[in-house]
C-alpha cells in the first residue's frame, strides 16, 4: 500500500477517530490501537422506547433467565408469559418477571391472541416444533442460536420464517446487533491489515456442563448438552457466535472443515467432547482455526484476525488492532488512544447488569457497556413494533390479499441491526458441518449452496 | 295504480337505486383503489443540511368517469391518506423529532380531498385543486399532476393509473414550527420550505 495514497479506506478510518474524540497522549506505535464503536452508531441507543410487545419466553433455563435478566432493562419488553415445562423452572423465572403468568404449556402461551413476539430459549432439539408453530400462530420470533441440531430441523425452519414475512424472525446470533462489529465490518474489509492469512477463535472456560437435579426424570432432560445425539458441542452451543463473527468480517463462506475432538478431562461417562479444535478453509483467504475446551480458562474467549500489515485482536466488545513495524502508515495511528495488550492481566469487575468496568494493564480504564444480548433483544423488539405498524397501515391502505405488494413493501422497511433468518441458517449449517468433522476426526467438504436454502 | 303507471314508478325507483349505489353524480363510474407500487417523498432544508423522508403508503380512492383520463369533465372524487409514521428519514432522532414536531399522536395521517381537476395543455397533464390536510390543519393548494395509464394491470385484470405531482410547501402554514434541536452532528434548526412529490399507483377495482 502506498503512504502516499489517501484511500477512501484511510479516509473513512481517520475521519471515524477524529469524531469520536479519541484524542490522547502520544504513545508508541508498538501499542495496540483500540478500534471502538461510538454509541451514536447503534440506531437502537438513539430511538425512544414508545411501544411496547407484549412478549413470552418459552424456555427458563439458564440461558432464558439471562434473558429474563436483560429484558427487564428493556421498558419496550411487557412480559405477559413465562413458559417451561419443569414448573420449578418457571417459578424461578417467575421472579425476574413477575407479572408473568408461568405455564407448562407452550400451546397455550401460542393461543393466547395478546402475546406478539415469543423468545424460544429451550434446548436446541425443541427448536423446531416451537418455532413453526410459533410463526404460524402469527407470533414474531427469537429464536436462540443454533436454530437446529440436524440439518432437516434447521431448513424447515428456515422455510417457515422465509413463508412469514409478516413476521420477525430473529436468529439469536447476538454479534449481528452489537454497533461495536458494525463498525469493525466494514473497516477490516477496507484492508488496513494487508493481506489477512489467519484467524483465530478460541473460548476457554473451565466448567462441567453436566447439571443435577433432585428428579431422576430431569437428570437426562437437562443434559442436552451432554447427549451426542441432542448435541451440537462447543462448536454449536459457543462456538457458533464466535465463527459466525469471523465469516461476517472476512465476507466469505469456508469451503471445508476439519476437526478434532476429545474428553481430555470430564471422564464421566459423556460422549460430547470437552474440547476442540476446527480448521475451518476460505477461498483465497485467511484459515480459521477455533478451538474451545471446558477444562480449562485460560485466555477466556477471543478471536484474532491476522494480516501482512497489522492484526485485530477482538474480545468480547473491545477490539484492538497491532500494526506490523514495517506496514505503511495511515497517519491517524498517532493520535488514537493505545493500551498495552500483553499477557492477560485485567481484572473484570461487574458493577451492575449493564455496566462492565474493564481496568487492563493498569490503566484503568472504564468502559461502560450494554451486552450485545441487550442490542439483539432491543433490536428485536423495536423491529417488531416496526413490522407491527408497517403490516397495519399497509392493511389499511391496500389489499392485505395482495401478498406480492405486501411483501415488497416490508422489504423496503430498514430494520434495526439483527441476524436474518439467513445468517441464522448459514451459521447454523457450518455448526452442524463442524460438529460432523470432530465427532468423525476428518475433512467435511462445504459444498457451494450448502449455506444457502434451496 | 295502472301496470303503466307501476312500471314507470318501479323504473325509475330501480334507477334512483342504482345512482344511490353508485353513490356518484354519474352512472357508470370507475373506481380505483389504492396500490403498492407508491411513493411519497417530502424535501427539507436545515441550518446543517438538506433532508428528505420518504414513505410507500398512499391510502385512498378515487371515483372517476370511465373515460378517464382521456376524456371525461367530471370531477373526479377523490380521497387520499398518508400515514405520518410512514414517512422515514431512517436517522431515527430526525424521524422521532418529525413524528413529534406533527404531533403525531393527534393528527396520525396527512389527508388530501380533491375539489377540482382542471385540464391542461398535454395530455394527461392537469392542475389539481385540493384540500390539504397536515397536523390538523387543512389548506386548499393547486398542484401539477400528471396522470397516466400504466400497461400493468391488477391481479382482478383492472386498469391501473400513475398520478404523479408536487408541490411546494411551508410548515408554517399548516401550524408547524421549524424544528430546533440538538443531534449529535449539532445543533440544527429546519427550513420553513418543504417539497412534497409523490406518485399515486391506482388500480381499477373490479
Amino acid at each position: 500500500m502506498n503512504p502516499e495514497v489517501q484511500s477512501p479506506a484511510t479516509d473513512f478510518t481517520r475521519r471515524d477517530f477524529l469524531r469520536g474524540g479519541s484524542l490522547a497522549a502520544m504513545m508508541t506505535l508498538l501499542g495496540g490501537i483500540p478500534l471502538r464503536a461510538e454509541e451514536a452508531a447503534n440506531p437502537a441507543a438513539d430511538a425512544k422506547p414508545v411501544i411496547k410487545i407484549k412478549t413470552a419466553i418459552i424456555g427458563c433455563g439458564v440461558w432464558g433467565r439471562e434473558i429474563l435478566t436483560t429484558l427487564q432493562r428493556l421498558p419496550q419488553a411487557e412480559m405477559v408469559a413465562i413458559c417451561d415445562t419443569y414448573e420449578s423452572a418457571a417459578k424461578r423465572a417467575g421472579k425476574l418477571a413477575p407479572s408473568a403468568k408461568p405455564t407448562a404449556d407452550f400451546q397455550s402461551v401460542l393461543a393466547d391472541k395478546d402475546i406478539q413476539a415469543v423468545i424460544v430459549a429451550t434446548p436446541t432439539h425443541q427448536h423446531k416444533d416451537i418455532v413453526t408453530a410459533a410463526l404460524k400462530a402469527g407470533k414474531h420470533v427469537y429464536c436462540e442460536a443454533p436454530l437446529a441440531h440436524t440439518l432437516d430441523d434447521a431448513k424447515v425452519i428456515a422455510k417457515a420464517a422465509q413463508e412469514a414475512f409478516k413476521q420477525i424472525f430473529q436468529p439469536g446470533l447476538q454479534q449481528r446487533s452489537d454497533p461495536q462489529n458494525w463498525f469493525l465490518v466494514p473497516f477490516i474489509r477496507s484492508a488496513p491489515l494487508g493481506k489477512s492469512v489467519m484467524a483465530t477463535g478460541h473460548w476457554n472456560k473451565k466448567t462441567s456442563w453436566r447439571l443435577d437435579s433432585p428428579n431422576p426424570d430431569r437428570v437426562k432432560e437437562i443434559n442436552w448438552r451432554l447427549d451426542k445425539a441432542l448435541s451440537l458441542g462447543l462448536v454449536g452451543e459457543i462456538g457458533i457466535h464466535q465463527i459466525d463473527r469471523m465469516v461476517w468480517l472476512m465476507g466469505n463462506q469456508p469451503v471445508a472443515v476439519r476437526g478434532y475432538g476429545a474428553i481430555g478431562f470430564w471422564q464421566d461417562g459423556r460422549e460430547v467432547p470437552d474440547t476442540i479444535e476446527a480448521f475451518f478453509e476460505f477461498p483465497d483467504g485467511p484459515f480459521l482455526t477455533y478451538t474451545a475446551t471446558l477444562a480449562s480458562s485460560f485466555q477466556g474467549e477471543g478471536e484474532v484476525l491476522q494480516g501482512s500489515d497489522a492484526s485485530v485482536l477482538m474480545r468480547g466488545s473491545r477490539a484492538w488492532m497491532f500494526k506490523e513495524v514495517d506496514a505503511p502508515l495511515f497517519g491517524w495511528e498517532v493520535y488514537a488512544r493505545k493500551e498495552s495488550i500483553g499477557e492477560e492481566t485485567g481484572i473484570v469487575l461487574r458493577a451492575d447488569a449493564s455496566k462492565q468496568k474493564v481496568a487492563v494493564g493498569g490503566t484503568g480504564v472504564q468502559a461502560p457497556e450494554t451486552t450485545s444480548l441487550q442490542y439483539a433483544l432491543e433490536n428485536f423488539l423495536g423491529n417488531c413494533g416496526e413490522i407491527n405498524a408497517a403490516v397495519e397501515d399497509f392493511v389499511a391502505a391496500y389489499d392485505p390479499n395482495d401478498r406480492k405488494g405486501f411483501a415488497e413493501v416490508l422489504k423496503g422497511i430498514k430494520l434495526r441491526h439483527a441476524a436474518t433468518w439467513q445468517d441464522g441458517y448459514a451459521a447454523t449449517v457450518l455448526a452442524i458441518k463442524a460438529n460432523e468433522s470432530i465427532l468423525k476426526r476428518g475433512q467435511v467438504e462445504l459444498p457451494k449452496g450448502l449455506f444457502e436454502l434451496a | 295504480m295502472n301496470t303503466t303507471l307501476r312500471t314507470r314508478t318501479l323504473g325509475l325507483f330501480a334507477g334512483a337505486c342504482a345512482l344511490a349505489a353508485t353513490g356518484s353524480l354519474f352512472a357508470q363510474a370507475v373506481t380505483y383503489t389504492a396500490q403498492p407500487g407508491s411513493k411519497v417523498k417530502i424535501e427539507g432544508t436545515s441550518s446543517i443540511h438538506d433532508w428528505d423522508v420518504n414513505g410507500s403508503i398512499i391510502g385512498g380512492t378515487m371515483e372517476v368517469d370511465p373515460k378517464f383520463p382521456d376524456a371525461g369533465t367530471v370531477k373526479p372524487a377523490v380521497v387520499v391518506k398518508i400515514p405520518v409514521r410512514t414517512l422515514k428519514s431512517y436517522q431515527k432522532k430526525m424521524d422521532e423529532v418529525m413524528q413529534e414536531t406533527m404531533e403525531m399522536p393527534k393528527f396520525p395521517t396527512i389527508e388530501y380531498k380533491l375539489t377540482e381537476l382542471k385540464p391542461k395543455g398535454g395530455k394527461g397533464e392537469f392542475d389539481a385543486v385540493g384540500d390539504l390536510t397536515i397536523h390538523g390543519k387543512t389548506v386548499s393548494t393547486t398542484m401539477p399532476v400528471t396522470i397516466e395509464k400504466l400497461a400493468t394491470k391488477t391481479e382482478a385484470g383492472g386498469a391501473m393509473l400513475k398520478i404523479s405531482g408536487k408541490t411546494p410547501l411551508k410548515m408554517t402554514t399548516f401550524g408547524i414550527k421549524p424544528v430546533d434541536v440538538n443531534l449529535v452532528v449539532g445543533h440544527i434548526t429546519t427550513g420553513d420550505d418543504l417539497k412534497l412529490s409523490f406518485e399515486w399507483v391506482v388500480g381499477e377495482k373490479k
